[in-house]
This record gives C-alpha cells, structure tokens and sequence, in this order.
C-alpha cells in the first residue's frame, strides 16, 4: 500500500505506483492522454506541449509527462482549458507541417494525423506559406529525413543517446531554425538507427528500404522471428505482391524491450531476392536440370543409399545450418543417426569450443535477468556484433545502475559504459580470469554458505589458482593489480553479479581457460540460479541453441529415438563416433568422403576458398544442397533441393536464453520450394522409413516427448511471446535461471585440464 | 345435386362471355397500336444511335491530367483503400527532376482498375486528393477475355492536351529542384 497512490482521472480511480507519471497512470486508468514526444521508454521531456491535463487546485494546465502522480489528484483530461490548448498546439504544428499525407509513408498510421482527428480544431487559420526545405535527404543508406515534417519531439536523438548510447543523432541551430541532423561530416551510422522511424511520431525519418513501396492498408501483416542472430527478436513481417516490404518490431519485453537493430531490420532482402531457388534440379551431365519433387527426392536417396551400401554410412555427412528451425534440425538427426546410420554430423563448419561444465550447456539466466544484476562482468564478448539487441539490454542495465566489467583487449562498444574496462594482452584472457580467482579466494570473498551447500572441489581450485597472484597476473597480462583487485571486489561484493562471455571464446586456448575459470568465478562467489545471477555463454547464431539441445554434433548425447509404440526407443539407432564438421571437412579435402547432405550450408561460400575443398565437393559420388538461393557449391551438387525462409514457414527457434519461440507462414515458399523439414521427411520416406509427420507441430510434439528439456511444451504454449525451457510441467512456469533448485547435484569447480574438457 | 343439366347451361354462357371479352381486348390493343403508329418512335438505334448520359453518370474511369500535360494522381493508393470492392491496385515510385510524371515525390507506375470487380460506386474518385481519378461516361465495357477488364495505366490515362502550353509527354524531364512542392 505504502508505495501505491491513488488517483482520480477523468472521474475513474487508479491505485498507481508512487512516481509513476500521469500519461502511464491514465494509461493504467483506461484513459488516452495525446502524445508526441513522450514515449514509455525514454525519459520524459515536455517538449511537444500534446499531453495537456487539468489538475485540482493546481492553476492552469500542466504536461502529463512530466507530472508524477501524488495522493489524492484528481486529473481532467477533457477540460475546457485543455481542449482549448490541445487545439492550440496542433494548430501550431499544422502551421510547419505540410500537408503530405497521401505521398507520406506514415500516412495511415501516423500519431499526428491520429491526434489531429481526435483532438484537433475543425479548421486552420493559417494560411500563410509553410516553411519549405528539399525534400528527403538521406541521412544515411538506409533512413531519410525530411525537415519539412519534423515536429521536434526528439525522439530521435532522446533513443540515440539514451538507449542506443551512440549519441549519432542531435538538434542544430536555434529557434524557428531548429533542425535534426547528425554530427558534421558523418552520417547516421547507428547499428540501431531504424529504430527511430518507428519512434518518429510523423513521417520525417522514413526508411529508404520501404519508400513507396507500400501503404499501411495494402499490406498483410504476420507474427514472426528475425533470424538473424540468437537474439531473436520479435517481428512483424508486412508482405505486399508476395515480397516483404518491411520488418517491425513486435515488442516482446523479455527477449528485446520493443528493439531491432539495422542488421534484424533492414536484413531481409534475401528473402525478396529474384534468384531464389523455386524448383528442385538434378545433374545430367555437366549440368543442372529442373526436375519434379519426386524424381530429385528419388534421385538423393538412390546416391545415398548408393554410397551406403558400397562404402559404409561413415562415407555420409550431414552438415545443417543453425539458422534452421528445431524441426529441421531434429529431423535432420533422425535422417542421418536413424535413418543413414552416421553420426557425421554438425551444424559448425569450425572446431567445437571449450564449454563450461555445467549442464545443460546453456545460459542459465534470462535476458531481462541481467537488469537485476549489480556487477555484469563482460568476458571477450561483443554482443554489438553479434548479438545487437543484447547490447542495449547490457547498457540498460548498466544505466540501471549494474557496474559493468569489461574484460576485452579490444575497446568494444560496451568498453565506454563499464565502470572497469580491462585489456589483457592478446593471449593472457585465462590468467586474468585465474587472477580474479585466485584474488576472491585469497581476500576471503568466497560466498561460503553457496559454497559449502552446491557445490564441490573448492580445495583443488585453490591450489590451481595458488600461483596466479596480482603481481604476476599483471606482469603477464598487462592489467595493474589495482584494477584486477577492484574488478574481483565488485564481483564477490556487489552481486547480485552475472557473467557473459562469447561462446565460442572457447576455440582458443587461452579463452578455453577463461571459460572454465569463469564458471568457477560464478560459483565461487554463488553467483548462479537467482535473477541477475547466472552464467551467459553467448551463441551466435538464430538457433544455435536449438541445434546444441537436439544434439545436432556427434559425440553427443542425441535424443532417443521414439519407438513405434509412442514411448521412447532408446538409442538403438545411434552410431557411435561420428565426424564433426571441421573434421568431415579434412576428411572431404583427403577424399574419404564420399556424399554429403548441406542443409543450408554451404562450404565454399562460407570459408575462405580452398582449392582441396573444392576438389573434394567434385569427387563426391552424392551431394544434395538444400539452400533458398544459389551458391557455389551447388554448381557441383547431383541434387538441388529448394528450402523455405524463415517467413514461409511453420517451426520454432531457441533463442540465446533458451527460449523457444515460433515462426509463422506470412507467404508461401515460392514456386516449388518447400520447408526443409518436409523436404528431410520425403527423403527419409524415399529412403524407405516410415516418417509421418503431417504439419511441423507433430515433429515438434515428438521434440517435447524425447528432448528432456522441451518437456511440456507445445506450439499453443510457445505462443506469441515465447516459452524458456525447461518448462515445470505440474505448474506450467518456465525456468527464468537454471540451477536454483537447491535439490540439484553438487556443482564442480573446473576439475580437469582444458583440454580435456572438449566437449567435441 | 340433381343439376347436371342445368351446369350444362352455364358453360355455354361462360363460353359466349369469354369470347366477347377476348374481342373487346383486341379492339382496345390495335387501338393503341393505331395511335401510336403516327407518333414519332422513343427506340433507340443502339448501336447505331446512342442517348447522352447525365452528368453525374459513372462509367469507365480516367486518369486525369493537369493543363501542363502532368498527370494529376500521385499514386497514393488511397483510391485503392477506399474501394469496397478491392478492385484497384496502386504501385508508387520515385519521381525525379530527369524523369517527371507528376508534381511533387511521387507518382503511379502501375495503376489498374478491375473493372470485373468494380461496382462504379465513385468511392475513389470521391476519395482522390488531386481529382486524378474520374469516372467518365463511357459505358461500353463488354469484351471477351477476362484479362481484357484489368485497365491499366495506359488505358485509364487520358490524351496529353492538345491546346494550352504545349508539353512534352509524361515522363519528361522538368526544371531542377522545380518540384520541390
Ligand atoms: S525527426 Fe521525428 S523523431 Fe526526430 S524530432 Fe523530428 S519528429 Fe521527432
Ligand atoms: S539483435 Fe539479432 S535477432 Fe535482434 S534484430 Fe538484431 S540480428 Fe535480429
Ligand atoms: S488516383 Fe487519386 S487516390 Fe488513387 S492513387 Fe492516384 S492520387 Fe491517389
């Protein structure tokens, strides 16, 4: 009660949270208070005059936005004063902003047509010249900016520095002269910069990409995922003429607070691309001819079974792309473990990094988890680049007050907004992390209690760590013992503290090291299984998560195989050994391969071209590519067999906090190209199984009845928003952090030598 | 009841009744067709002949131009939104000071009514801001392939003036920065 006031507007009364402003609180109440410039998630600043309210015993009329709420007010939206000055101020905007609305591609969805129909005069008296500057000027490739609509709300440039931090948009000049602009002789080079057409309550900042290509009423609109990195945002696709024409966002608090980045945003040209593969094709010769479904399907598994039989399923591969759905990805398992009978497997074309002991090997918190964090200690990873969206949640923290750790040679974006930034030499990542070790344990920083209850091996770790002191952790890495000490300071003292490092910081030597030692730190300190508490190893791509909780490497434990009465099988089916990707690629360059299936990968386009790898793709007796556009290696496939995109599908992606989220068909595939876990399960039939999947729900129903940590969940329950496995399936809530059950087994500290913690 | 002779009576004079009322008819026909044999016909010779429509009347759609020989719509869809029966369908581009087919940043690079679908309701001519599309008073719309009735562009634009400043067709380069707005 004691934090709670209780307001009345507009006759209705609300109980709000004290310091709560009056646009939320009427929000709250049922009632709609007009903005321009205020938005939930910037700082309120006054400047549009739109959110007029009349308050009891207070004279005259006052902003909304700016007002917070108290005890007892009593709010009048519809005041004759406030409607009188509503009028006024819209006049006011009218008097600069042309009337462009049929050649506006804000027209039709636009706050200021919206508030001008709801709140504004019937006509205007002004009928002087408007102000008149050149039509749109590009501020950058992607995001144009016409002056003449501008209504200086500074959404805009109030985002770029308070959300974005990059502070690429500000006013220049003064007065009547006032203009949005970016900093002289740059352009609006923010990885977050499309953010800012959607904020912008009028048509001044527009996107390049979408300029007359669509109104709001021509287009269709579908729920979908961006599938760009592991972040997965949410998105709105907006289709015209069976093309998108553009990405919004489709806010989902937890996974990106209503945020895309440019890279989510403006990526999808691929999907509209004119040489999308429509139809499947064989060889004939030294060439490529459309086929039907039936003859290329009939074709793939003939080479298969084929190479099988004379040289053995060792001589198959199977090669997924993580950017595929869990659908296609536990399909694509069965085919190649069940089915072909090899655990040549892998959705890397890279060595496996070093992971982190604990499992499930996953993050064990949540995305909104780190705002509750104190300490965030940032560990060689650069979510700006590889997973954009997470790098506004680390600043969002950071600007809610969590003391950022920096620990990168490299000044990342994130570097400017720590309250420590430490540069160990390139190589020294792990001795740092030991240092930091070795400092908590030696300055009596241990969390004793977490650590006499969860977990076990405290005595081998300290006597691992017992030489890495201060003085020689910054002789070796170059970071002063003070700086080291503070850093372990904040960790042990200032929790709750979280940890993130880049998972594939794992593939050197060093940063293998630095991941083990990183789980000790969290341990050590009991940093793990609480809300801004938790231990992030970072993946990269859209559904690498799910590719590692399907099991889609060898090596791996893989998900039993169900038995045909229903229940589970056992791991019958599961050929031991097995290559990984980089291996079945040496293996490919020394001609011991002999058919390999690339669903949506493709060797040659993504690494660096190499004479062997070619030859080896033209000796394969088979090669089946399953891709949506052309590439390289296809020019030596026998088979060719056209994929979906994410926006033409049904399935699910696991995100990088593991949550499980849906696609949805917004178009069809074009011609006659197909989802891939269709087209894993023709061919799987043309190998003589008995698949019989009917829609992607049922092979997600099976994911839910082998994969232990998909238990419970369902499409209806995924829903909209998304579910995190593991879901508790007596009370139906998901697992915001992992390992909290104080019913677990012992934690370990890092009991072994890196290299022997390969996981592949 | 007994009265079988008796209904036989009554049929004769039913009969008789009949036929003087079938006579009285035909006199009363050719009589009018006699009066009218001497007045002037109201039958239209269609196609020969043809009668003007009101004004007011909405037949096949135009696209219009302003004096200067531009062309008025400025491909804003809004017709397309207003059509109840979904039957227009708008592409907008970029105008440029070398290539100009109407004032301002915009115009329709494809515009086509399905006149299949249209139910000449005037929505969108109600609802054009630059009055660029008309419904006309052309009615004669019968053809015999279905795809004949999408008019495009080409077909809906009208003529470029003939009188007043002679202009070049659209699209024609126009002065720079001149269309600014
Ligand atoms: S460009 Fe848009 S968001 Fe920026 S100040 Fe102008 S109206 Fe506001
Ligand atoms: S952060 Fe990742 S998922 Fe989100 S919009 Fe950017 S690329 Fe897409
Ligand atoms: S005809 Fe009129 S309403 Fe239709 S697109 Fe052209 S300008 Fe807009």
């Amino acid at each position: 009660m004691d934090n709670l006031a209780t307001v009345t507007i507009d006759g209705r009364v609300v109980k709000v949270p004290r310091g709560m402003n009056l646009v939320e609180a009427a929000r709250l109440a049922g009632v709609e208070i007009p903005v321009f410039c205020y938005h939930s998630k910037l700082k309120p600043v006054g400047a549009c005059r739109m959110c007029y309210v009349a308050i009891e015993k207070v004279p005259g009329v006052v902003t909304a936005c700016t007002t917070t709420v108290t005890d007892g007010m009593v709010v009048n939206t519809k005041d004759p004063r406030v409607v009188k000055a509503q009028q006024g101020v819209l006049e006011f905007l009218l008097a600069n902003h042309p009337l462009d609305c049929p050649v506006c591609d804000r027209g039709g969805e636009c706050p200021l047509q919206n508030n001008t129909f709801g709140y504004g005069g019937p006509v205007s008296r002004y009928v002087e010249p408007k102000r008149h500057f050149a039509k749109p000027i590009p501020l950058s490739r992607r995001i144009l900016l016409d002056r003449e609509r501008c209504i200086l709300c500074y959404r805009c440039v109030r985002f770029q520095k308070e959300i974005a931090g990059d502070e690429t948009l500000t006013v220049i000049n003064r007065g009547a002269r006032v203009e949005i602009a970016t900093l002289p002789g740059r352009e609006f080079d923010s990885p977050f910069s499309g953010n800012t057409i959607e904020l912008c309550p009028v048509g001044a900042l527009t996107s390049a990409l979408y300029r007359f290509k669509a109104r709001p009423w021509d287009i269709r609109s579908s729920p979908s995922l961006c599938d760009q990195c592991s972040v997965g945002c949410n998105v709105r696709v907006d289709t015209r003429n069976r093309q998108i024409v553009r990405l919004l966002s489709r806010e989902n608090a937890a996974v990106d607070d209503g945020w895309l980045c440019d890279r989510g945003r403006f990526g999808y040209e691929f999907a509209n691309h004119p040489d999308r593969l429509t139809q499947p094709q064989v060889r004939e010769g030294t060439r490529l001819r459309a086929a039907e479904w039936e003859e290329a399907l009939y074709q793939a598994a003939q080479g298969l079974r084929q190479v099988v039989s004379q040289r053995g399923p060792g001589t198959v591969g199977v090669l997924v792309s993580p950017r595929l759905a869990n659908e296609d990805l536990y399909l694509a398992q069965r085919l190649a473990r069940a089915v072909i009978g090899t655990s040549n497997l892998d959705y890397r074309l890279t060595p496996h990094p070093t992971v982190s002991p604990l499992r499930p090997d996953a993050a064990s918190g949540s995305i909104v988890g780190l705002e509750k964090a104190r300490t965030i200690l940032i560990l060689g990873a650069d979510p700006l680049n590889h997973q954009p969206v997470l790098d506004l949640r680390l600043k969002k923290a950071a600007s809610l007050g969590a003391r950022l750790i920096v620990v990168d040679e490299k000044q990342t974006d994130l570097a400017a907004f720590a309250r420590l930034w430490l540069r160990p030499r390139s190589g020294s990542l792990d001795t740092l992390a030991r240092g930091l070790v070795h400092l908590i344990l030696a300055n009596g920083q241990v969390n004793q209690e977490f650590v006499d209850r969860r977990t076990e091996g405290i005595d081998a770790l300290r006597a691992r760590v017992a030489d890495d002191t201060p003085e020689r952790v910054a002789a070796s890495t170059g970071v002063p013992a003070p700086l080291l000490e503070q850093a372990a300071t904040l960790l042990a003292t200032n929790g709750p503290a979280s940890i993130v490092y880049d998972r594939d910081l794992g593939a050197s030597d060093d940063g293998a090291a630095a991941v083990l030692a990183a789980t000790d730190l969290a341990l050590l300190t009991g940093n793990i299984g609480r809300d801004g508490a938790g231990l992030y190893p970072l993946v990269r791509a859209a559904n690498e998560q799910g590719a590692l909780d399907l099991g889609l490497m060898p090596r791996r434990p893989s998900p039993p195989t169900p038995s045909p009465t229903g229940g589970e099988g056992g791991h019958a089916g599961c050929p031991a050994g097995g290559m990984t990707g980089a291996e079945m690629l040496d293996a490919l360059r020394a001609g011991q391969l002999k058919a390999l299936y690339l669903l949506g990968v493709d060797p040659l386009r993504e690494l660096p071209d190499d004479r062997a790898l070619r030859d080896g793709l033209t000796g394969l007796t088979t090669l089946i590519v399953q891709d949506i556009l052309p590439g390289p290696a296809q020019e030596l496939a026998t088979v060719v067999l056209p994929g979906a995109a994410f926006h033409e599908r049904e399935g699910t992606l696991t995100n990088l906090e593991r949550r499980v989220q849906r696609l949805w068909p917004a178009l069809k595939p074009p011609g006659k190209a197909r989802p891939d876990w269709q087209i894993i399960h023709d061919l799987a039939r043309a190998l003589g199984t008995s698949f019989d999947y009917a829609q992607a729900s049922d092979v997600f129903a099976e994911i839910a009845s082998v994969v232990p940590t998909y238990r419970g969940l369902t499409y209806g329950k995924v829903g909209l928003k998304g579910v995190q496995w593991p879901l508790d399936v007596a009370s139906g809530q998901e697992a915001g952090s992992l390992y909290e059950d104080p019913g677990d087994t012992r934690l370990a500290f890092t009991p072994v030598a890196p290299s022997t913690a390969r996981i592949v | 009841m007994g009265e079988v002779g008796c209904s036989a009576r009554v049929q004769r004079e039913a009969m008789a009744h009949d036929v003087a009322k079938d006579i009285a008819a035909l006199v009363k026909g050719l009589a009018t067709t006699f009066k009218h044999l001497g007045r002037p016909a109201t039958t239209v010779q269609y196609p020969e002949e043809k009668r003007p429509v009101s004004p007011r009347y909405r037949g096949r759609h135009m696209l219009m131009r302003y004096e200067d020989g531009l062309e008025r719509c400025i491909g804003c869809s809004l017709c397309a939104g207003a059509c109840p029966s979904r039957a227009i369908y708008v592409e907008a581009a970029e105008n440029t000071d070398g290539e100009r087919h109407s004032p301002g940043e915009r115009y329709a690079r494809r515009y086509e009514i399905n006149l299949i679908r249209c139910i000449f309701c005037g929505m969108c001519e109600e609802v054009c801001p630059t009055q660029a599309i008309v419904l006309g008073h052309d009615y004669e719309l019968a053809d015999y392939d279905r795809a004949d009735f999408i008019y495009t562009k080409e077909r809906l634009l009208v003529p470029q003036p003939t009188k007043g400043p002679t202009s070049p067709p659209t699209p024609s380069p126009t002065r720079g920065g001149g269309w600014v707005r």
